[in-house]
């Protein structure tokens, strides 16, 4: 492993390997229900912890967290304004049944592609706490903190995302 | 055979089991690094970024040109304070006032007169400014400068002079020792006991003044001489000594010279010295500050 150089304490860089351990996978997936590129993802969560490292000095523990996110949705404000969005989830083989017929396999692909399109037709907003709710497991009260916001905002967002999906497809949620 | 309506019943319900599949099965696809090269290529970014030696430096001359930033203006402030602190002190209308100088020395300051004088002066070395007219007596030691506003000076080393600087007007009186006079534009001139020398355009001109013979100047006695004066300076000196305003009603006082002396002791006997000799009259106002001349009896 390549050890950075320059004027940091051991406790810094444990506590900034903590940090990284606990949150990488949060905000890549959290750049890329912004973005919809794994590719820009990437560099999203690259460039949060490089910014998270340069201001580790005024960084506190309590407010980490929802700096993190704040960052990469300022990086992502900046860089990628205006971007369409188009997003490529990956289905996960587990919830495939090997039994299911091809048929049935057929249809769930395009049920995945329906969804996919139809994730990307209803607003940011709404669409990241969906998907923070949805993938990442997170409570109400966990975005709200995250994201700075208030638990009754996420709960509308939330609501919306749930109502235009219902929209989309006819199906309570 | 289904009804139209139970069809789409079961489709939906068929769908809607798909779509919570769908959403449940919603990843967000892997990256092309491993989380360990991504943590790698962080790390790299940092040391490649940071080039710490190169900060270091920077750093420590940073700090090496603010602490030396800071001393000099330390240094300076302390300088300037020493060097450009002044010490003030001025007389004025109808007033003389004595000034005892740091080394010693002593300066009269004749009335509508002022002096300044470096506040920390053993250090700074005796350089004085004035304006208007002071008698200096001067304690030997290293030289002793003063000029006024057109930079004409007088330099002495220890010796009694009188300077009086008013506008144009430029007199210096030695009184014992020997000062060097000098004015922008012309020689220096060293005069000795009993000289005098005047600003006359750009060059000084020398002379005897028997008046100066005695070992200070009148005025520092309340006397006030004058040889072939203007009568209008003579009338100003009047209204500085005394603090009133004089006017000469229907004639011209510069265009009649004036030998003789007035006295501070009281106003109505300086005027009576000046008028009678002139065949003037005088009329002085009920609260003594306007005296209006005239040359008509």
């Amino acid at each position: 492993m390549t050890l950075p150089t320059g004027s940091y304490s051991q406790e810094e860089l444990s506590w900034f390997r903590a940090i990284f351990d606990d949150y990488y996978e949060s905000i890549r997936s959290f750049a890329y229900y912004k973005t919809g590129s794994v590719d820009l993802a990437d560099d999203v969560v690259q460039e949060v912890f490089l910014k998270l490292w340069n201001i580790r000095s005024s960084v506190r523990n309590d407010t980490v967290k929802t700096l993190l996110y704040t960052i990469a949705t300022n990086l992502i404000k900046n860089h990628f304004k205006h971007q369409r969005v188009v997003y490529n989830f990956q289905v996960s083989k587990s919830t495939q049944d090997e039994a299911e017929s091809a048929d049935a396999n057929v249809r769930m692909d395009d049920m995945n592609r329906q969804l996919q399109d139809a994730l990307a037709s209803i607003p940011d907003a709404a669409r990241e706490v969906f998907l923070m709710n949805r993938i990442d497991g997170f409570t109400y009260s966990e975005i709200a903190q995250r994201l700075n916001l208030s638990v009754k905002t996420v709960e509308k967002r939330m609501s919306e995302a749930i109502r235009l999906l219902r929209n989309k497809f006819g199906y309570k949620l | 055979m289904t009804t139209p309506k139970e069809h789409t019943k079961q489709v939906s319900e068929t769908g809607h089991e798909e779509l919570m599949d769908a959403i449940k099965a919603l990843q967000v696809p892997p990256s092309t690094r491993s989380k360990e090269d991504a943590w790698n290529m962080i790390m790299q970014s940092i040391a490649t970024t940071v080039q710490p030696k190169e900060t270091t430096r920077i750093n420590s001359l940073r700090v090496w040109l603010t602490t030396a930033a800071a001393a000099a203006i330390v240094v300076v402030s302390c300088f300037s304070y020493l060097w450009f602190s002044r010490v003030s002190v001025s007389s004025p209308r109808g007033v003389a006032t004595d000034v005892i100088l740091p080394d010693g020395s002593t300066a009269k300051l004749n009335a509508d007169s002022w002096l300044k004088y470096p506040k920390f002066y053993s250090l700074v070395g005796r350089k004085l400014k004035i304006e208007g007219e002071v008698f200096f007596t001067v304690t030997p030691g290293r030289s002793f400068v003063v000029s006024d506003d057109f930079k004409r000076q007088v330099e002495v080393v220890g010796t009694k002079f009188n300077m009086a600087t008013r506008g144009s007007t430029f007199k210096v009186a030695c009184f014992s020792g020997s000062v060097m006079v000098s004015n922008p534009g012309s020689e220096r001139v060293q005069l000795g006991k009993g000289e005098v020398a005047e600003a006359a355009g750009k060059t000084l001109k020398v002379s005897k003044d028997e008046l100066h013979i005695a070992d200070s100047p009148g005025w520092t006695n309340g006397e006030f001489k004058f040889v072939g004066v203007p009568l209008s300076e003579v009338l100003t000196e009047l209204e500085r000594q005394f603090n009133i305003k004089v006017t000469a009603m229907d004639f011209n006082p510069n265009g009649r010279t004036f030998t003789g002396y007035f006295t501070k002791s009281s106003l109505e006997q300086a005027l009576e010295l000046v008028a009678q000799p002139m065949s003037l009259r005088y009329e002085v106002s009920s609260d003594s500050t306007v005296v209006k001349i005239y040359s008509n009896k």
